[in-house]
């Protein structure tokens, strides 16, 4: 029964393969190729290409490791840099505030120096003011005696006779004793 | 050649001579002086003798004024003189000088009295700065 049914299914099978239009031996022969193809290519294939595709695989990863790295770097230099800057700007902050208690220094000396200097320049000038009045009061006292001196001796010289000499020389005589 | 003398003995000699009126010796000086060749030392015996006269009581006064003294000015210089240098006997020989403006300059003995307004003058200049 059961051959029965076998030979009918195998009947039946070769029925449906040729209803199907399948070479059964073909497709034996097909199916031995396809294993020795995949034999090959387990063989021979894939091997280097999983070696192709590891090899990939570790430059993907050193790749990405490098990537990592770089990063780490780039933050690490980034870090660096905005250590720097900030170390720069707290050194330019200070040169700045260091130029600006220089420059206020020199401005309060230049002020000093200059208020000295002017102070000088005006006791200079007083005294210079003093010695002049006292150079002309000296040159009108002594113009005035000469003036004084030169008209006493031209009245003199022109009034005086005799009779006033007399009483000049009584005089004088009075005062030498 | 005459005997040299010094001036001290010459100047005695003259001024006794001269106070007791002989003027002669004036002459006789002048010839002496000539004959010793001493004539440069005419100032000086002249000085000298002024001198002499001045110790025995005859001073002679150099009296310089503007104008010609008057006699009231001659007789209180006189005066002054008598006192100030205890003179018996007073000269004065007299020069005008108009220069002096007024007043007397008084040479006696190598003092001078200046009391001339010349001199007054020239004291105001000398208070100049």
């Amino acid at each position: 029964m059961i051959l029965t049914q076998l030979a009918s299914t195998t009947e039946s099978s070769n029925n449906v393969f040729v209803a199907l239009g399948i070479d059964w031996k073909l497709l034996i022969l097909q199916i031995v190729a396809f294993l020795i193809l995949v034999w090959l290519l387990g063989k021979y294939v894939y091997p280097w290409l999983m070696k192709s595709v590891d090899e990939r695989q570790d430059a993907i990863e050193a790749g990405a490791k490098a990537a990592e790295e770089a990063k780490l770097k780039a933050e690490k230099a980034e870090k660096d840099v905005a250590a720097l800057l900030a170390e720069a700007r707290k050194e330019a902050k200070d040169i700045v505030s260091t130029a600006k208690d220089e420059a206020t220094a020199a401005v309060e000396a230049a002020e000093s120096k200059a208020v000295g200097r002017a102070k000088k320049i005006v006791e200079s000038a007083h005294e210079q003011i003093e010695k002049d009045v006292i150079a002309a009061k000296k040159t009108l006292h002594n113009e005035t005696i000469d003036l004084v001196a030169e008209a006493t001796e031209k009245i003199l010289g022109s009034s005086v006779d005799s009779k006033i000499d007399q009483k000049v020389v009584t005089q004088a005589i009075k005062e030498v004793q | 050649m005459a005997l040299r003398l010094s001036r001290r003995k010459i100047a005695e000699y003259v001024a006794d001579e001269l106070l007791a009126g002989n003027k002669a010796v004036t002459s006789e000086l002048a010839a002496y002086l000539i004959e010793t060749r001493r004539q440069r030392e005419v100032e000086l015996i002249t000085r000298d003798i002024e001198d002499a006269l001045a110790r025995k009581g005859v001073v002679i006064a150099d009296i310089a004024s503007a104008h010609e003294l008057t006699d009231v000015s001659r007789s209180a210089i006189t005066s002054f003189l008598k006192d100030k240098v205890d003179a018996k006997k007073v000269h004065l020989r007299e020069t005008v000088e108009p220069s002096l403006l007024g007043g007397v300059r008084i040479n006696v003995s190598g003092s001078e009295m200046d009391g001339t307004l010349r001199r007054k003058i020239t004291k105001l200049k000398a208070a100049k700065v």
